[in-house]
């Protein structure tokens, strides 16, 4: 799956869960930046991107995500792998 | 009477869950994970232990984060410390990832109780020492243990690369006793988050919040 196709499908998923509106993903978008993106729902957020890209993370990738370029970049591992 | 301070081992794993169950509770019989997830004392320490053997780095459950004082050779007193954010990510964020991977449905059906924790929540101060889950036997109590491990943690930031210019302490605010004795080290408030969500005394000891801070 091409980068710009899950940056689109996260924006929606970023949408649904921070209500943050039609956002423009970047790399270094963090917590920091969305106001309802907080400990309870990037656990939400986490689960809605598993069960939307049909992966699963594990606990060490999870805590080793930074920022949404983390992120993309184990979706894009994940999605080819699978 | 010999006092020393070291770093946690693995041996100590016992003895630290025991300090993080006693602080959380602050002196009450209120065990939050109880209240929050259902969790009993034994799941409590499983859930504890679980957290601790993922090895984070950068939030309170993490084993090299912890300094154990020793009396005449025997766990008296624990305290965890770390820079919040040294690694990029905040201790709140990494803990409840922890949690909740490990909790699952447990924590997804506490959403509730989550938010209403939520409305207490104070941010920590990025950069600044955290000093968390500290705790002295009772049988050690009154002795100034605490006091020590914190001057000792304290100290021993300043002597790393990136030393912190602030250390924080976030508790209850029911806990008077241990907010007298960090005032005595030196730290004063810095803020406070009182709750008014008519749920928060079922799930803690206590509605407020409070940051203490000491300019280091």
């Amino acid at each position: 799956m091409e980068s710009s196709d899950i940056r689109t499908q996260l924006s929606t998923i970023f949408d649904s869960v921070f209500h943050c509106g039609a956002i423009t993903i970047t790399d270094d978008l963090t917590a920091d930046q969305v106001e309802k993106w907080d400990s309870l729902t990037h656990l939400t957020m986490i689960a809605a991107v598993e069960s939307h890209f049909g992966i699963r993370f594990k606990l060490k990738e999870l805590t080793g995500m930074k920022n949404t370029g983390d992120l993309i970049t184990l979706i894009t591992e994940k999605t080819q792998v699978g | 009477m010999k006092i020393s301070i070291r770093k946690a081992t693995q041996e100590d794993m016992e003895f630290i869950t025991d300090g993080i169950i006693h602080a959380e509770m602050s002196g009450s019989t209120k065990l939050p994970y109880q209240t929050m997830f259902g969790l009993n004392e034994e799941e409590t320490q499983t859930l504890i232990h679980h957290v601790i053997e993922e090895e984070i780095d950068g939030q309170e459950w993490y084993l090299p984060n912890f300094s154990i004082l020793e009396i005449d050779g025997q766990p008296a007193s624990c305290l965890s410390s770390w820079v919040e954010g040294e690694n990029g990510s905040g201790s709140g964020l990494l803990k409840a990832q922890a949690m909740g991977w490990i909790l699952k449905e447990k924590w997804t059906n506490a959403a509730q109780q989550l938010e209403c924790l939520k409305s207490m929540q104070l941010a920590r101060i990025q950069g600044a020492l955290q000093l968390e889950c500290i705790y002295t036997k009772k049988e050690h109590r009154g002795k100034g243990l605490a006091s020590k491990l914190i001057e000792h943690c304290i100290q021993e930031a300043l002597t790393t690369p990136k030393k912190p210019n602030l250390a924080e302490i976030q508790l209850l605010g029911n806990n008077e006793a241990a907010m007298r004795s960090y005032t005595k080290c030196g730290f004063l408030l810095r803020e406070q988050s009182t709750s008014s969500h008519p749920e928060i005394l079922t799930l803690l000891a206590h509605h407020t919040r409070v940051s203490l801070i000491r300019n280091l």
